[in-house]
C-alpha cells in the first residue's frame, strides 16, 4: 500500500490559537463567551473559524455568567462546547461550573490565568487560579483541571480536555497562564486521524426505559441531546436516578458517591504528567504551565553541573498526579516547587509528601516569570 | 552574504517601543519568517500595557536551531528600540557584544556611542508614504542586520499575513528599509560561535543572586 503522506501544515500560532485548532479537532461546534485579556485571541479566533464548521455557532453573550449557560445548555443539546476567559471572569463562571458537575454536562472551560486577585495585572502572567480551579465552585463536586506549558501542548491538551469531558460527562477546566497564551510558536496543523476522538455515549434504549442518572459500570450514565425522544430533567438540586429533586439520604449519597467514582476509578487515565530526567533524580523539580518550560533549563543545567537534577511537568492538576509524584518524591532528597503564587500547587505536594522529604518553594507574585537561574539557584 | 545558514545556540532579539508602533505586528512577521521559512525554533513572546496606545510595548523573540525551553529573553543579541523609553529600559539588558538599533527621529540619547539607527518613522512617513508602516521599514533593515534571516523568506511572511490592500505598500516599505541599512549600516552583524558561551556566565549567577536577594 503506498501512500503518499502530503507536508504537514504548519504555522506559527499564539497558545491561543492553539487552544483553538485543537478545540475543532477535538469537534467543537459551539463557543460562547465575553472577552477578557489575556484570552481574548481564543474568542477572536473563534469567531473566525466556527462560522467554517458545519452547524458552528459562535455567541457573544453579554457577560461571563450568561456565557456558562449558553455553553451548559448547548451541551445538553448535544453539541461538544467550550468557552475561555481569565481571572475575573473565572470567578463569574464558578456557580456554573457547579451546575455543570451536579447535572454532569459536559464542557470545556479554558481559563488564562493573569496576575493578582480581582482585576490585578490584566496583561502580566499568574497562576492564581490553581485551588480556585478545583474547588472554586461550593460543595463537593469532582472536576478535571489541566495545564499546558508550551503551544503544541495548548492543542493537544485542548483536544485531551474535550476527551475527558466526553468520556467522563464532567466539566473540564484547562488552565493557561498569559505567557503560554501569548508566545507564539512554530506547530503542525492536526490532520484528521491525529488523535483519538471520544464523544460522549447516547443511549441507545428505548425512550421510556430510559433514566437519565442511572447507575452503570463505568459511573458514567449515558446522555441523550435534548430534544431526541428522551424524557431528561436536568436540576441542580440533588436528584434521583430518574433526574428528579431528591432528598432522601441514600439516594442523594448514591448519587454523590457515583460521580466522584467516575473520575477515581480512572485516575491511570486522567493523571498525565512528562517526566524529564527523573529516572534517577535526587532533586526533582514539580512545575506546570509556563514555570516548567523555564525549570526544564533549570534542569538541564544543573545536570551539565553534575547535580543529578529531575523534572515532573504536570499536565493534570486535578485529579493531583499522586502516583508519579508520590514514588518520585520517597526517592529523592529535595522537591523544590515553582509556581506564580504564593503557593497552591506546593499545598497538594506536601500533602503527598506527608513529610518525608524537604519541600522547598518558589513563590513569585509580581506578574513576572520565574527564570531559569532562579531555579537552578535552589537545587545547584 | 545575508541568508547563510548558521547553527544557532540562542539568539535573543527584542523589539520595543509604543502601543501602536506596530511592534509585535513586526515580531510575528520576522518569528513567523524564521520558523516556517528558515526551519529555526523560534518562541515570540510579547509584553504590553493595558493601554491600547502609547503604553510600552515590546516582543521577544528566542532563535535557536535546538528547541527552546525558556521562551522569554534574559540577555539580548539584538534591541531594536523604537522610542526613547524603549532604550532607557531595556539597553542595559544588552550582551557586551550585542547591538543596539534605534529610530534617530525618536531616540534622543542613547546610552552609548556604539549603536546603529536610521529614521525610521520618517522613512516610513516620508518616502514610503505611509507613517503606519514604520514598523515594516525597520523589520527590512532587521532583515539585512541579521546574517541568517533571508530577505525573501521575511517577504514571504509578509504577503502570508497581510491584507491584499495594503500589502504594496508594506513590502515598499520592506524593500526600503532593507536598502538604507546596506547603504547606511554597513555589513550584517557578526553571530558569536555557539561554542564559545557568550561570556555570561559569572555575571548571570550574579544577577540572579541579586534577584533573589531583592
Amino acid at each position: 500500500m503506498s501512500q503518499i503522506r502530503k507536508k504537514r501544515r504548519e504555522a506559527f500560532l499564539l497558545g491561543n490559537e492553539a487552544v483553538v485548532e485543537g478545540a475543532l479537532a477535538a469537534g467543537c461546534s459551539f463557543y460562547a463567551g465575553y472577552p477578557i485579556t489575556p484570552s481574548t485571541e481564543i474568542m477572536e479566533t473563534m469567531a473566525k473559524r466556527l462560522p467554517q464548521v458545519v452547524d458552528g455557532v459562535f455567541l457573544q453573550m453579554e457577560d461571563e455568567i450568561a456565557s456558562m449557560g449558553a455553553v451548559i445548555g448547548a451541551s445538553l443539546a448535544g453539541r461538544k462546547a467550550m468557552t475561555a476567559t481569565s481571572g475575573p471572569g473565572f470567578s463569574l463562571m464558578q456557580e456554573q461550573i457547579g451546575y455543570a458537575a451536579m447535572t454532569e454536562t459536559p464542557l470545556v472551560l479554558v481559563d488564562v490565568m493573569r496576575g493578582g486577585a480581582s482585576t490585578g495585572l490584566p496583561t502580566s502572567p499568574g497562576q492564581g487560579d490553581v485551588q480556585q480551579a478545583r474547588w472554586g465552585a461550593h460543595g463537593d463536586h469532582p472536576i478535571i483541571v489541566l495545564s499546558a506549558s508550551d503551544v503544541p501542548e495548548c492543542l493537544e491538551m485542548t483536544v485531551v480536555a474535550f476527551n475527558f469531558a466526553e468520556k467522563y460527562r464532567t466539566p473540564v477546566i484547562l488552565l493557561l497562564d498569559e505567557i503560554t497564551a501569548h508566545t507564539r510558536e512554530k506547530i503542525g496543523l492536526p490532520e484528521p486521524g491525529d488523535f483519538e476522538i471520544f464523544s460522549r455515549l447516547v443511549p441507545t434504549m428505548p425512550p421510556e426505559w430510559y433514566k437519565p442518572y442511572e447507575e452503570t459500570l463505568r459511573g458514567v450514565p449515558p446522555m441523550p441531546p435534548v430534544g431526541t425522544g428522551y424524557r431528561f430533567h436536568v436540576t441542580g438540586l440533588s436528584h434521583d436516578p430518574l433526574g428528579f429533586p431528591t432528598a432522601r439520604p441514600e439516594e442523594v449519597r448514591a448519587m454523590v458517591e457515583r460521580q466522584f467514582r467516575k473520575i477515581d476509578r480512572f485516575f491511570h487515565d486522567i493523571q498525565l504528567v512528562e517526566h524529564v530526567n527523573t529516572d534517577d533524580a535526587e532533586v526533582l523539580v514539580i512545575a506546570y504551565g509556563c514555570v516548567a518550560r523555564s525549570a526544564r533549563l533549570a534542569v538541564r543545567q544543573a545536570r551539565e553541573a553534575g547535580v543529578r537534577a529531575g523534572l515532573l511537568i504536570l499536565r493534570t492538576l486535578y485529579p493531583f498526579p499522586r502516583v508519579h509524584a508520590e514514588k518520585l518524591m520517597r526517592n529523592c532528597r529535595l522537591v523544590v516547587v515553582p509556581e506564580l503564587n504564593v503557593g497552591q500547587i506546593s499545598r497538594e505536594v506536601k500533602r503527598v509528601n506527608e513529610g518525608y522529604t524537604a519541600v522547598r518553594t518558589i513563590n513569585r507574585i509580581d506578574g513576572q516569570i520565574i527564570t531559569p537561574s532562579q531555579i537552578l539557584k535552589e537545587i545547584a | 552574504m545575508n541568508g547563510k545558514d548558521m547553527v544557532l545556540a540562542r539568539y535573543e532579539i527584542r523589539l520595543s517601543g509604543l502601543g501602536g508602533q506596530g511592534i509585535l505586528t513586526m515580531g510575528r512577521l520576522l518569528g513567523q519568517a524564521l520558523a516556517l521559512y528558515h526551519d529555526y525554533h523560534v518562541t515570540q513572546t510579547q509584553s504590553y500595557g493595558p493601554e491600547a496606545r502609547g503604553g510600552a510595548s515590546r516582543a521577544d523573540l528566542v532563535v535557536s536551531s535546538e528547541p527552546i525551553s525558556y521562551p522569554k529573553t534574559e540577555y539580548l543579541d539584538l534591541l531594536v528600540a523604537l522610542s526613547q523609553e524603549a532604550v532607557a529600559s531595556y539597553a542595559h539588558y544588552l550582551k557586551p557584544r550585542g547591538t543596539l538599533v534605534i529610530d534617530t527621529e525618536l531616540v534622543r540619547q542613547t546610552p552609548s556611542n556604539l549603536f546603529l539607527g536610521l529614521p525610521f518613522t520618517a522613512l516610513a512617513r516620508d518616502t514610503v508614504g505611509v507613517p503606519q508602516a514604520t514598523n515594516v521599514v525597520a523589520l527590512g533593515a532587521v532583515t539585512w542586520l541579521l546574517p541568517f534571516a533571508k530577505p525573501e523568506a521575511v517577504r514571504k511572511s509578509l504577503k502570508a499575513s497581510l491584507p491584499e490592500k495594503i500589502r504594496a505598500a508594506n513590502l515598499r516599505a520592506f524593500n526600503l528599509g532593507y536598502t538604507e541599512a546596506k547603504k547606511r549600516l554597513g555589513a550584517p552583524m557578526a553571530i558569536p560561535d555557539a561554542t564559545d558561551g557568550d561570556g555570561q556566565e559569572e555575571e548571570r549567577m550574579e544577577l540572579c543572586n541579586i534577584m533573589a536577594d531583592d
